[in-house]
């Protein structure tokens, strides 16, 4: 009786522990899915339709010029906007103490390298994954490019060669390893996107389209958009190795750079996915932004036809068209300053990378240098005047062109009259050959100023390669003497130097100067 | 599911339980926040919303732990008990790790020494116990598998890096105590002392640009507790009155012996961190949970105040430690009396030590409505070596800087109070066992306090801002009546 009941228990012990390890290795296999949000799209039902691959693309291209708003302002409005001379704020932010008047905000900005790294994810999350889609992969590229020039341009060394391959403090590059870099992706991009339109079939090369705000698919169109890109990226670094900027321009131009308003990128609503421009919610929402000075100088004094096309009228009586020059630093006159010239700029205004009329000039540029540029550079002078005129309908450029007697007009400021400036500068607009090489390249650089509005970003780039055109100087520089004349560039970020302290010393040292915004960049060296 | 086994053996006696559990949890919730009425005053319905500003909320959060367990215990002639227990779990928060399963044990030994040696008769009852024992909490759900997050019907690029050996955290504590009878159990005495380890705390850490991640996950840390906790209590026989005193004396002292330091196999560079700023309290190594940060007055060497051009003291750039919100020490005294039919309970309770801050005074000077900022200004400013500062000026400067703004937090309160009255079964003729009414206050008497505020009141229940006053509302006094009716 007592071995029955032994029996028994040990029985019913191995069936208990039986049913337990029978239970427990059934259910494990849930696991997995539990441990999937199931409100968040999964991979496998990412890549349906490719959409993994191609949906990254709207996103870097409504994230190069943020259409959100708040980014925009911070990653590009109160720095580059600002410092081009097109726009001034009226808002004494900080009270009075901010980015218009050099005391730079470590808040603001980091934006512009947080930007660059979020379109640099998207990049790497196609490149990952779309192994069979080259052309995905080549336009990736092109934006990546156009994307980080645009950060290196602000910062100096940035990282580059080693992102996303690093788990804890990604190194920096030196800025000219980093424009190496560009060249060598943009080369590769372009070489990618003629096999592949040499190769594909006409349905696999549609397949782009219903991903592309920019160029709606046209492969031909990213293409001349590339080679536009390293002209640009070429002629920057004309003081510092013009052997390569000559060689890369020429090649760009042999390629074939952009020649015709069709040929602009522009950011635009397609696809279901609506882009709204974020300058009229700073101009009007946030009360934050109005024409800057230098703008008023230089268009009011050419009497230039473009200024009713990029400006609204002032609502203050006597001149129509009043701009801000920066550093207002007592906000009880905002109201005052708010009614000056607004900027022309709607939501639904296309938002632009990159201009025709830029072409011309850059060549105009290389060709007053000696280059072959494939046109003197009286011609391309005054096709990207004419360029510029035709998309922004204005009529004809003839006059204005032989206009050669206008010049950049003295600034006076009713709200604050210490902020009143003689005109800086006495170029006039009819090409001179008999001018020196100075004053033709300040003439081509300010009317190139004037065509890539309101991209202030690439304006200021260029104001700081060239020192054109000869914008007004910040009133009262608060830079507690960091920045001896005008800004060269932004800090280093205040996240950086929280999570990735030893590369941003690193990084100092590459950039060869101190990190603050007096500091010039490798390229700026004229 | 459970298992049970009991069973003697002439001395030996054995008890053992052998279970499994599933505990399975879900939240889910879907719905409309940040919602502005469209058209219709008052009418709450996602039809009268304004869709363009809404946010919308679909949640579904699912967890599942599954267990198998074993607890055993060996008495020998019931003095001497040996427990273990041990326990595996199966966590689905970890799976896609390789630590999906993980086990844990614990062993207790207890020994009633009263029976197993002749003690002096004033010893009625004597207990030794030790123990050791581990335990594995799992960390917060999907962080080991990359999803998307869609909004707008767009997705977006994951921005945590997904962590595919994230571990449970993991928890060592070693106790021993003693439980003592003297006098005929008439007074006893229990102490124990006990040391817990916590490891793989799961932290979210700010990643690099470059690593186009925002965040990663790690597991580090090391944070130690330890303590005391006692208690006396005595029964007291006079007759009809009766009296039961008792003291809880605690105390706990804590640690954070480790924080994140991580060396990446790739690079060999080394991550650490050693502060988490939390507002305002920071955890730091080397610091205890609690810790209080903020600005201090500048000072020399000699410890004097320095100040800036205009006259006016200078805060420090960087924030240092005021204080640590926990107590140095808890000690409760308990009384109850019992009179024939009537009953009296009151509760004192000591809490020493530790630190509060108080945002309210600070505010409030700088608005310059406290007494303070009212004598400043009578008396025409504030001394400050040979510069008198107007009132409005120095507060201004000086109510920002926390260390003015920090008060002991030692107080001393009759936190509870009965009295009651029992009518007995013979009452109600034995249909009902009794019925106890007692009339009850809580909180009645603050004793002693330095702070201008309860300073057991928290603004937030966050970790970071407990002990923190800003605008509060006061503590409550309540009472209440009790009935109770025993069948």
């Amino acid at each position: 009786m007592k071995l029955k009941m032994k029996n028994i228990n040990k029985s019913i012990l191995f069936i208990a522990v039986a049913i337990l390890v029978l239970v427990q290795s059934a259910c494990k296999k849930n696991f997995d899915l539990y441990a999937t949000n199931p409100k968040q799209l999964t991979d496998s039902l990412y890549s349906i339709d490719y959409k993994n691959i191609g949906g990254y693309l709207p996103q870097m291209q409504t994230t190069v010029f943020p259409t959100d708003v708040n980014s925009y302002q911070v990653g590009q409005n109160l720095n580059a906007d600002i410092f081009s001379g097109y726009m001034g704020t009226q808002h004494a932010f900080n009270s009075g103490l901010n980015n218009a008047n050099y005391a730079l905000v470590p808040s603001w900005n980091h934006e512009p390298f947080n930007i660059g790294y979020n379109v640099f994810a998207s990049w790497a999350a196609i490149k990952q994954r779309a192994s069979n889609y080259p052309d995905f992969i080549a336009v990736a590229t092109i934006i990546k490019v156009e994307s980080l020039h645009r950060v290196t341009d602000v910062y100096g060394p940035i990282p580059y060669s080693k992102v996303g391959t690093v788990a804890f403090g990604t190194p920096y590059d030196a800025q000219q390893s980093v424009y190496n870099a560009f060249f060598v992706d943009l080369d590769g991009a372009i070489k990618s996107l003629q096999d592949f339109s040499a190769t594909a079939d006409a349905v696999t090369k549609t397949r782009l389209r219903q991903f592309d705000l920019v160029f709606g698919g046209d492969i031909s169109k990213w293409i001349k958009f590339a080679n536009s890109l390293k002209l640009r990226l070429a002629m920057r670094l004309v003081y510092v190795d013009a052997a390569l900027a000559q060689k890369k321009a020429e090649e760009a131009v042999a390629a074939g750079v952009m020649t015709d308003n069709a040929d602009n990128a522009m950011v635009k609503s397609a696809n279901g996915v609506t882009v709204n421009n974020p300058i009229p919610v700073i101009v009007k929402d946030y009360d934050d932004i109005r024409m800057g000075a230098s703008a008023e100088s230089i268009l009011k004094g050419y009497n230039d036809p473009r200024l009713a096309s990029y400006y609204i009228p002032s609502t203050t009586t006597g001149t129509p068209y009043r701009g801000i020059r920066n550093g207002n630093e007592d906000d009880t006159k905002r109201p005052s300053y708010s009614a000056f010239s607004q900027l022309n700029i709607q939501a639904s205004t296309p938002i632009q990378w990159m201009v025709a009329a830029e072409m011309f000039f850059l060549r105009a540029e290389g060709a007053l240098r000696g280059w072959n540029m494939n046109g003197t550079a009286q011609s391309l002078y005054e096709t990207g005047i004419a360029t510029s005129f035709a998309q922004r309908n204005v009529g004809s450029a003839n006059a204005y062109i032989s206009n050669s007697t206008s010049l950049p007009a003295a600034y006076a400021d009713p709200v604050t009259p210490a902020q009143s400036i003689t005109a800086q500068s006495t170029i006039t607009i009819k090409w001179n050959a008999g001018d020196s090489f100075e004053r033709n390249l300040e003439r081509i650089i300010t009317q190139k100023w004037i065509s890539i509005f309101p991209d202030g970003q690439e304006a200021w780039t260029e104001f700081r390669r060239t020192g054109y055109p000869k914008i007004f100087p910040v009133l009262n520089n608060r830079s507690g003497g960091l920045i001896p004349g005008f800004i060269r560039r932004l800090p280093f970020t205040d996240q950086e130097y929280s999570t990735n302290a030893a590369e941003v010393q690193k990084a100092i040292s590459l950039l060869g100067g101190p990190d603050n915004g007096g500091t010039k960049l490798w390229w700026d060296k004229k | 599911m459970l298992l049970n086994f009991n069973k003697k053996f002439n001395d030996l006696s054995v008890t053992a339980t052998l279970g499994s559990s599933l505990l399975d949890s879900k939240y889910i919730q879907t719905g409309y926040d940040n919602g502005y009425l469209l058209n219709f005053a008052n009418f709450f319905s996602a039809t009268n919303l304004n869709l363009t500003k809404v946010n919308l909320k679909d949640v579904n959060d699912r967890t599942q732990l599954q267990a198998v367990f074993f607890s055993g215990q060996l008495g020998y002639k019931d003095m001497l008990f040996l427990e273990a227990t041990a326990r595996n779990d199966w966590a689905s928060q970890l799976a896609n790790t390789p630590n999906e399963s993980f086990f844990y044990p614990s062993v207790g030994l207890n020994a009633i020494v009263s029976k197993m040696v002749s003690l002096p008769e004033a010893i009625s009852f004597a207990k030794m116990r030790a123990s050791y024992s581990e335990v594995g909490n799992p960390v917060p759900n999907y962080k080991t598998i990359t999803t998307y997050n869609v909004f707008n019907g767009q997705a977006s690029v994951s921005k945590n890096e997904p962590f595919t050996d994230l571990k449970p955290e993991l928890t060592k504590s070693f106790e021993i105590g003693t439980d003592l009878r003297f006098m005929k159990d008439k007074l006893s005495f229990s102490v124990t002392y006990y040391h817990t380890n916590t490891y793989n705390q799961f932290f979210t850490v700010n990643a690099d640009k470059g690593s186009l991640y925002d965040t990663r996950f790690i597991n580090a840390g090391n944070i130690r507790n330890q303590g005391i906790e006692s208690r006396l209590a005595y029964q007291a026989d006079f007759g009809a009155l009766k009296w039961n005193p008792s003291i809880n004396f605690s105390f706990n002292r804590n640690k954070v012996l480790e924080m994140l330091n991580v060396t990446d196999p790739n690079t060999g560079i080394t991550t650490v961190q050693d502060k988490f700023d939390l507002g305002y309290t920071q955890v730091r190594l080397g610091g205890s949970y609690g810790d209080i940060y903020g600005s201090d007055f500048q000072k020399d060497a000699n410890g004097n105040v320095i100040v800036d051009a205009d006259g006016l003291p200078m805060a420090t750039q960087e924030p240092v430690k005021l204080g640590n919100f926990n107590p140095d020490y808890l000690l409760g005294f308990s009384n109850s009396f019992n009179y024939k039919n009537f009953s009296l309970n009151f509760l004192v309770d000591f809490r020493i030590g530790g630190q509060v801050s108080s945002g309210t005074e600070s505010t409030m000077d700088i608005y310059g409505v406290t007494q303070r900022t009212a004598d400043a200004r009578d008396n025409g400013g504030v001394q400050i070596y040979d510069k008198l500062i107007p009132a409005q000026t120095y507060f201004n400067r000086a109510a920002t800087i926390g260390s003015q703004y920090i008060y002991s937090a030692t107080n001393i309160r009759l936190r509870e109070t009965s009295i009651g009255y029992t009518f007995p079964a013979k009452v109600f003729n034995n249909r009902i066992q009794g019925i106890q009414i007692s009339l009850i206050g809580r909180n009645l008497w603050m004793i002693y306090k330095k702070a201008p505020f309860d300073p057991e009141v928290t603004a937030s229940t966050g970790n970071g801002y407990q002990a923190f006053d800003y605008f509060n509302q006061p503590s409550l006094r309540s009472f209440g009546l009790s009935l109770k009716v025993n069948f």
